[in-house]
């Protein structure tokens, strides 16, 4: 059986080796590569190249992606009117608090899912469902009552606070991340470290923990980008002069347009596209050089977690 | 205590209990209690000022006002569900497509796969109404605007001469309109879809390539059942995404009555527990679907 499983392994070898396809599907391939690649980094390519421009020239039709000249200006007043530092420190520190609170609940929560059985279990995870599939309308009044009871509207507890109890934004679809990596963890490692007289905790934080590092990575960069993106609990949740830059974005577009806040000149469309592309890219632009450095390594614990196992 | 630790299993399911407890709370106290009150809100005319909310009932007068009174809700509703079909086709099929490629070994994949990934990054729903917003970006990403109609509108005459329906012809032209949209939501579902073709065991294609099969017949016969599971979990989380994203026009109806001078959380939560429920139905109709046809397969749901 072996040797003739090992002949015909040889006789096909070079199909079994074959890797890519013929030339034709290689050139389809690579225009759809070069086309998609510009759907994608288009509008990262567009902030950059128009917020460096001088505001004037901004419609210099001789240059579509090339500036001719530099200028920092629209940035710096874009940054001044979105109150970049301040705002940038309050979105960190949501995202930074949050996805701390969700990796420690989120976790314990998906293994408890995973590898127990307990009454109401089944109920508990339908229950867990439905916190993903309800729309935030229908939540979001109710939340800021019980948030400004508390106190806790316009500061990074608002969001750290249900995530700590898995309830935060989009806790379930970590819970489910979780469940289903460490559902698909042998088991044999657990018991054995619960045979030798290792508690339920130790042994999750000792075996468990290490092991699920890539799940950990996964989990920790979507909740940072999602709470750093979110908007739309965050207007809501904050008020003031500093609230989370995707906020602060939306501000900026308002008041832009707005022509009180600036004399004649300033305000012309070309100005406006300038700042917005400007404001844009610096919403962004902290996540993307995080993607840029984490990408890899992301990449790859996405395949190795196996997300839905 | 001692008695209730007496077996294994009771042990195991306390602990489990406990792990799971954060969850339980949270519940209670962030969800549970919001749900109610929402629901409570429908039924009640509502203001909150000084940390107080003072309501009044009013029976089922809110969502009397949405369906019959107030000009937007139903036509809102409408279009917003009747989009959400060909948004699901295009973005599964897109994304299958993605995967498929970036699944394959050539020069330059990290760099493509890191691309490709750039929506799971960029979702801020801000930043691409910016972008969309741009007249001159618009003109150089999108052939429905009114710089370039024109190619819009000849697709739609070829369409149309070609002797097909007009609510097909709408429905392609739509998807052609928006492309640039919908592809810049397939980044969680192209990440899915490639976590479930990495763990399609190898020796299925070798097996098949034995045995002669082309890469068509391989996409087929393999790929695409072994995905089975990813689709489903791709089509929900499409549905929720789609209906749960701020840049949803129902979305933001509710939000302006929850927000604007009006303050009227009454309708705001009647228009976000019609449209929940709608979307739920839909919900259940694929879960219903998926459990019928994999009965038929006679595996087990």
């Amino acid at each position: 059986m072996r040797t003739r499983y090992l002949e015909i392994k040889e006789r096909y070898s070079p199909v079994l080796k074959r890797k890519t396809g013929p030339v034709a599907w290689k050139m389809v391939r690579f225009l759809f590569l070069v086309g998609l690649c510009y759907v994608f980094l288009f509008p990262v390519v567009y902030m950059l190249t128009i917020s460096v421009r001088p505001p004037d020239v901004v419609n210099d039709p001789s240059s579509v992606w090339i500036p001719r000249e530099l200028s920092l200006e629209s940035i710096k007043i874009a940054l001044r009117l979105m109150n970049y530092s301040r705002s940038f420190l309050l979105t960190l520190s949501i995202s930074l608090l949050s996805t701390f609170a969700s990796l420690i609940s989120c976790s314990l929560v998906g293994y408890g899912f995973a590898r127990f059985r307990f009454l109401g279990k089944n109920l508990l995870f339908g229950l867990l469902v439905l916190t993903i599939i309800i729309p935030p309308t229908t939540l979001v009044f109710s939340r800021f009552t019980i948030l400004d009871s508390m106190q806790l509207t316009g500061t990074p507890f608002v969001f750290a606070l249900p995530a700590l109890f898995a309830v935060g934004l989009r806790s379930g679809i970590y819970v489910f991340i979780f469940r289903q990596f460490f559902a698909g963890t042998p088991k044999e490692l657990e018991e054995a470290a619960r045979i030798d007289g290792c508690g339920y905790l130790k042994t999750f934080v000792r075996i468990i923990l290490p092991l699920a590092i890539p799940a950990f990575v996964t989990v920790g960069l979507f909740c940072f980008i999602w709470h750093w993106n979110d908007f739309y609990s965050s207007t809501m949740y904050f008020s003031g002069d500093v609230r989370p830059l995707p906020v602060m974005l939306d501000m900026l577009k308002t008041a832009l347009k707005d022509a009180q806040i600036f004399n004649e000149t300033y305000n012309t469309p070309d100005h406006i596209r300038t700042y917005l592309q400007a404001g844009s890219l610096f919403t962004i632009l902290p996540i993307l050089i995080i993607y840029v450095y984490t990408q890899r390594f992301f990449i790859e614990s996405v395949e190795r977690t196996g997300i839905v196992g | 205590m001692r008695n209730m630790f007496r077996t294994i299993e009771r042990r195991d399911s306390f602990a489990g209990f406990l792990f799971v407890s954060p969850f339980i709370i949270g519940f209670v106290a962030f969800f549970a209690y919001p749900i109610a009150q929402s629901i409570f809100l429908i039924f009640h005319n509502s203001k909150y000022a000084a940390g107080k909310l003072e309501s009044e009932f009013v029976g089922l007068a809110n969502l009397r006002y949405i369906f019959f009174e107030e000009p937007h809700v139903n036509r809102t509703l409408w279009t917003s569900i009747s989009g959400l079909l060909p948004q699901i086709a295009v973005v599964l099929i897109a994304s299958i497509f993605l995967s498929l490629i970036i699944n394959q070994k050539f020069k330059g994949r990290t760099f493509v796969r890191a691309v490709f990934f750039l929506p799971v990054i960029v979702t801020s729903g801000v930043v691409m109404s910016i972008i969309k917003g741009d007249a001159f970006a618009a003109s150089l990403i999108e052939t429905g605007t009114s710089s370039t109609a024109a190619s819009s509108f000849g697709l739609q005459q070829i369409l149309i001469q070609s002797g097909l329906d007009s609510a097909l012809v709408d429905f392609f032209t739509g998807i052609s309109n928006n492309l640039f949209d919908m592809l810049w939501r397939t980044g969680i579902q192209t990440v899915i879809f490639l976590a479930g073709l990495q763990s399609i065991p190898k020796s299925l294609y070798e097996a098949s390539s034995v045995e002669g099969a082309s890469a068509w017949e391989n996409f087929w016969m393999i790929t695409l059942p072994m995905l089975t599971p990813m689709i489903m979990l791709n089509l929900i989380y499409t549905v929720v995404d789609f209906f749960t994203d701020s840049t949803n026009e129902v979305m933001k109806l509710a939000t302006e009555y929850g927000t604007g001078s009006s303050q009227n959380y009454g309708v705001m939560s009647a228009i976000s527990w019609v449209y929940f429920s709608i979307i739920g139905l839909i919900l259940m109709l694929i879960a219903l679907i998926y459990t019928q046809a994999q009965k038929r397969d006679g595996r087990p749901g």
